[in-house]
Parts: structure tokens; sequence; C-alpha cells
């Protein structure tokens, strides 16, 4: 049964806390949904019957997929936060400055992250910060969805007055050299759907439920790709 | 980066009773700490330049012309000049009945 969505953006289109109305309709009928609280944005959009919806942050909130990150740290650094997920748009990645023309501009990435803490000697203070990778999700030529990753980044604070090019030194080996192992937790989550094949892909903010209700979420924190057969 | 001043103070800091010695060293610092009494003494030297970069793309990836359907933001034209929506507002109807 197709869906009406309603999502209010408390901070921004695509940004920060937002609430969600799904309200479900019979084929040929109509749906209607009252407003809800002051927004900055708000989104309409229509729930085809027949939509995948995958839940970013959910699918790698897994035990394997923490096992990557927390090796991958290894005892420089430890993870203080579970998978999260965001969709950022290409000029809104750090790294947009090298090569702007290398994704539209219009174009979402996927941005998973963590928060991680570094303990420093006594004569610095401990540093605390996030590091991210940002996933290109797509369907090749015969309708498979499929993902890489395109880049990283990494910020923290603290690591002051002397520890900053330690820490930056260990983070500019451990993020980039998990890339691969990323790329594979990312080619087995996606696997899930190789059976199938489909003819669109769209984001959606937060889990991308579409329950029937009132839901809040934030769209910082849980991304959703949906897919069309 | 050159470690010698730091191997040198290490030695002359041994010779003037200090303990404990410890040095971090990074691509481009290095940090000496070392104690003696109630004295704890901390040594910096950089010869950083600039903040190394803390974004980078990756640069073993697909192909373009693999992607055959890039996602799409509901909402957001795909051939938009600006990925940073600002106020804005669409809306269609389909033709027929």
């Amino acid at each position: 049964m197709p869906v009406l969505s309603q999502y209010w953006f408390h901070n921004g289109f695509f940004q920060g806390p937002f609430d969600v109305f799904n309200e479900p309709y019979p084929d040929g009928g109509w749906a209607w949904i009252s407003n809800g609280s002051p927004s900055a944005a708000t989104l309409v959009w229509n729930r085809p019957d027949g939509e995948h919806t995958v839940d970013l942050a959910g699918q790698l909130n897994t035990g394997d997929v923490l096992a990557i990150v927390d090796g991958a740290l290894g005892s420089q650094a430890s993870r203080t936060s579970g998978i999260i997920a965001q969709g950022v748009f290409w000029p809104n990645v750090p790294y947009y400055g090298s090569n702007p023309g290398r994704h539209p501009a219009s174009m979402m990435l996927a941005r998973v992250y963590f928060n991680f803490h570094v303990s420093t000697p006594w004569y610095c203070s401990d540093a605390d910060g996030n590091i991210s990778y940002y996933l290109v999700l797509y369907l090749d030529a015969s309708g498979h969805a499929k993902g890489y990753v395109d880049g990283w980044s990494y910020h923290y604070s603290g690591g002051g007055p002397f520890c900053t090019g330690h820490i930056n030194d260990a983070l500019n080996k451990a993020v980039p050299g998990a890339i691969g192992q990323v790329q594979k937790a990312l080619d087995n989550k996606l696997s899930l759907l190789a059976a199938f094949t489909f003819s669109t892909m769209y984001f959606l903010p937060g889990s991308g439920t579409s329950s029937q209700g009132d839901h809040a979420e934030n769209a910082d924190t849980d991304l959703a790709v949906a897919v069309l057969s | 980066m050159k470690y010698d001043i730091i191997e040198s103070l290490e030695s002359l800091l041994r010779e003037e009773g200090f303990t404990n010695l410890s040095t971090l060293r990074a691509s481009h610092e290095a940090t000496l700490t070392a104690v003696k009494g109630d004295t704890r003494l901390v040594t910096h030297i950089s010869d950083r330049a600039s903040v190394p970069s803390h974004a980078q793309p990756h640069a073993d990836v697909p192909d373009p012309s693999e992607i055959a359907v890039r996602p799409r933001v509901p909402g957001v034209p795909t051939d938009a000049i600006s990925g940073t929506p600002g106020r804005a507002s669409g809306s269609g109807v389909s033709k027929g009945r």
C-alpha cells in the first residue's frame, strides 16, 4: 500500500531533528496530513508500493562492522559511539575543494561516522573527535545496488599543546588504511540485495520508516536509502 | 624530521640527573619529557610547515561509467546548480488521469 510521508525539518532541509508523519492509502485513493509544528523546511514524498528501504545506521551497527572499526583504531584510540549515518550534499563534503567536478553538486553522499577518544600524556589534553567515510551509492547498468568509499575525513579537538602531530600521524595512517575493510563491509551489506534489480534509488532522512503515524528522528544521525524495482 | 637534537638533549638531561625520560615522536615533531625531583621538563620541537590534510578523496574508485543510476534526493532537482538547497519549492502533476 502506498504511503504519503510528510517531513518537518526543525533546522533545515535534510538536517538535524525532524518529525515525519506517514499515512498509508489504498491504490487509487488519497491521503491527507495536517500540518505539524513550525519547521525550517518541509518535504512531502509519496512512497510507492514496492519501496524497499535500508536503514544505514541500523545495518552498520552490527558486531562484524564494529569489530572492523575497533580493530582499525587499535590501542591508540577508542570508539565512543556507534556507527552514525548522515546524508551530505557533495559541496559540503570536506574534500570537495580538492576536485569540485568529481560529482554533481546536487549529489548526496552517505557519510558514515563514529566518535573517538584519544588519551594523551600528562602534558597534553585528551582528544575527542569523529572519523568519517563518505560512500557513493548507485545502481549499475544491470540495476544492482552498488557502493564504494569515495573518501574520508577526521576532525577532533584537544591534543594540545604538543600531541596533535602524533595524533594526526596515527589518524592519517589508520583512517585511509581501513578503506579496504570498510569497502568489504559495505559489499557484504549490499550483497543482501544482490538477488534483486532496481530502477530507482533515493535517500530518505532518518531510518526511512513508513510505519503509520508520527515519528521523531534526526537526519544528522541516520540515513536511509530506498530502492524501487 | 631529524631527531639528533632530541637525542643530544636526552644525553644532556641524563648527565644533569633527570630520569624517566620519554620521547613522543611524530613525523613532524617530537616531545621529550623528563623528571628531576619536583621538576618536570617538557621539550617540544617541530618542523611542521603546514597542517596535514584531514580529508582526502579516495583515488581507487570505480569508473563513473559504471554508475547507471545515481540516488535522488527527494525535493532536489538532479541538475541543481547548488548542492546546498535554500528556500525552494516545487510541484507537479502527471499527464493523463
